[in-house]
């Protein structure tokens, strides 16, 4: 064991005694390594933020949407004007002896239109929809007013909640509450606005809450939604609510057969699902890219190894005379290349975390959302053992070549 | 029984013209001898040495060390012998270049049993033996011809092997540093170590008891060093 520690030092001591040609020998492997803490890192930070959003608005709640569950982009146009969720359907779903796990619910609706305030014309996303609901939700912070309620709803009120940065632009530092904004041909006033920064998924800075009904009757061409939240009372009741639910459109529009279901349901779980395995499928199609990378470093140490063979052939010669025996020098040359592929690995996940954390404060700030960074341990611990597999698949060969040279040939080499 | 014996060796070098490098060497060391093997370049004394000091293999005979057949030996006990049993000194010192003289002294430490505790003690025996203590953390390059082949010397005797062989051991130094350098053989010499010396010149092969003549790949003569007839 002793002479084990005493061959890795002197492997240290070769692979240090020339830096300039270590250090470009594993550019490679530091190239691939970081490439993979990075896109890890990325690709983990990407998950939580999206995971955390999607559970941020509770694993209790059930989606409805009208259509049929769109598989790629261009199914989403039929969804946007199906219309088969209206307000008989979000009355039904209320009702305890349809979804006996039912606690609350609210219909979504998308308007389309631009928001003006004097000369001021921006263009958020408006929610037809329910304050109360969506503060509960999303868990958005009021800067100031009151949110519309129930109330409001029922008599169809034309009032209207603010994202911080559509209230900044419309009244450019005046108060807006109370103040009259006009949504496409109807007057709106303001009750309350947002904090900034808030919503995750949704982007609460640039919306405009309105009562759902409100928007139904005014805003709508059509009488429909274009999805309803619904929460039940655990998340151990959304798969039998979920059954409950289809059962009840079903039965609403006369369907017997699944497959013509006028209607999708989808859960926070399914959601979170799927978007895992999107973001494991994308990372691990990056890291096989970056394996390329690494094959390519390999190839390098496998070349400067061989190179070092041949130079060093008269030491190996001498270490033979010495009393090294063939896997004395098998162990010696392969030490190295893997000291040398490890270094670039270490080296690799420093620059990788480096990177990775510099990325996630840019996209913190560039995208205004609180991406989390987090120590890619995994991927670091992948990418030390990747980098020390690649310098034993690639040093293998010279450290073959050296420890099979005859050592009087070896002492004799000029 | 003999330390060295070898029964008809024979080394043919291959190659599109065969060259037939020693042929029919019969030849004895006795534990505590100090043997001369001298000849002209090209007579095959270094390749003697070198199938004497395992570095390579006769193409035909056998060579006995210590009674043992060396033909039935592994690649790991032939490299455990060489470590073990037989020291080394080089014409051209053969010292890792960048390494201290300690760490030159130590390598052949690496290979052995001993536990790794007890190296720099042993290093720095044999380092202050040949004179090197204020060297120590000197590299090879900082050194001259004669402190370099010290060093070998020192390297040489670092794992206490019985056999010294010295292939040339004055071949590259001034008469000066020559002379300390077969001065401490002659001590290992008295010291109990057998030592083999391999050299052209009559004059050194005369710090030994007994030589022998090498001409063409054979052994030509043998006796007394004050009779080695004249080499080329």
């Amino acid at each position: 064991m002793s002479s084990f520690f005493y061959t890795a030092r002197s492997a240290s001591r070769a692979v240090g005694a020339n830096r300039v040609r270590s250090g470009l020998t594993v550019l490679g492997i530091v190239i691939g390594v970081t490439s993979i803490i990075l896109i890890v890192s990325i690709g983990e930070g990407a998950q939580s933020l999206i995971l955390g959003q999607i559970q941020g608005l509770g694993a209790e709640t059930i989606v409805i949407r009208p259509g049929r569950k769109p598989s790629g982009p261009t199914d989403m146009a039929q969804t946007l004007f199906a219309d088969s969720i209206k307000q008989r359907e979000v009355d039904a779903l209320k009702r305890k002896e349809n979804v006996p796990d039912y606690v609350s619910s609210a219909p979504l609706l998308m308007v389309s239109d631009s928001v003006t305030y004097g000369s001021n014309i921006e263009h958020p996303t408006i929610y037809g929809w329910s304050a109360e609901f969506m503060v509960s939700m999303i868990k958005a912070k009021i800067r100031v007013g009151t949110i519309f309620d129930e109330e409001d709803i029922k008599q169809e009120a034309a009032v209207a909640v603010l994202g911080s940065q559509i209230s900044d632009d419309l009244f450019a530092g005046d108060d807006p509450i109370g103040k009259s904004i006009r949504i496409g041909t109807k007057n709106f006033r303001v009750v309350a606005v947002l904090q900034g920064g808030g919503g995750g998924l949704l982007n609460t800075d640039k919306m405009v809450v309105i009562p759902y009904s409100t928007a139904l009757t005014y805003l709508s061409s059509g009488k429909h939604y274009n999805e309803v939240m619904l929460k039940v009372s655990s998340p151990e009741a959304v798969a039998r609510s979920v059954e409950d639910i289809k059962a009840t459109l079903r039965e609403l529009h006369s369907i017997t057969d699944p497959a013509k279901d006028d209607f999708y349901v989808e859960t926070q779980q399914a959601a979170i699902d799927q978007i895992g395995t999107i973001l494991s499928v994308l990372t691990a199609f990056l890291s096989a890219v970056v394996a390329i990378s690494l094959v390519v470093g390999g190839i390098g140490v496998m070349n400067v190894m061989l190179v070092s063979v041949t130079e060093r052939t008269k030491e190996i010669g001498l270490r033979k005379a010495l009393g090294a025996t063939n896997s004395d020098i098998l162990t010696q040359f392969l030490l190295e290349a893997v000291l040398l592929t490890m270094v670039g690995g270490a080296i690799g996940i420093v620059l990788g975390v480096l990177f990775g954390y510099g990325a996630s404060i840019a996209l913190s700030q560039n995208l205004n959302v609180d991406w989390a960074f987090a120590f890619p341990w995994r991927a670091a611990l992948i990418g030390l053992g990747v980098s020390g597999g690649v310098g034993i698949v690639f040093g293998i060969y010279p450290a073959r070549q050296a420890s099979q040279k005859s050592p009087i040939e070896a002492l004799r080499y000029e | 029984m003999a330390l060295i014996e070898t029964k008809g060796i024979e080394k043919v070098f291959g190659g599109e013209t065969p060259t037939v490098a020693l042929r029919n060497i019969n030849f004895i060391v006795d534990r505590g001898e100090f043997v001369s093997i001298v000849g002209p370049s090209g007579s095959g004394k270094s390749t003697l040495l070198q199938i004497l000091g395992l570095l390579d293999s006769p193409t035909a005979g056998s060579y006995f060390l210590d009674g043992k057949d060396t033909s039935t030996l592994s690649d790991e006990e032939l490299a455990k012998l060489r470590n073990r049993t037989l020291g080394f000194v080089f014409q051209s010192f053969n010292l890792l270049a960048r390494t201290s003289v300690l760490e030159n002294v130590k390598l052949p430490l690496a290979y052995s049993n001993f536990p790794s505790r007890s190296w720099d003690k042993m290093a720095m025996a044999q380092i202050e033996a040949v004179g090197l203590l204020k060297r120590v953390y000197h590299e090879p390059s900082q050194l001259s011809g004669g402190e370099r082949q010290r060093v070998a010397i020192a390297r040489a005797l670092v794992t206490n092997p019985e056999i010294i062989f010295a292939d040339e051991p004055t071949g590259n130094l001034d008469s000066a540093s020559g002379k300390v350098v077969m001065d401490t053989l002659t001590r290992l010499h008295h010291e109990g170590k057998t030592v083999i010396l391999i050299t052209h010149d009559r004059n050194v092969a005369r710090r030994a008891h007994r030589a022998v003549l090498c001409r063409d790949g054979a052994i030509v003569w043998e006796g007394d060093v004050n009779d080695i007839p004249e080499i080329s």
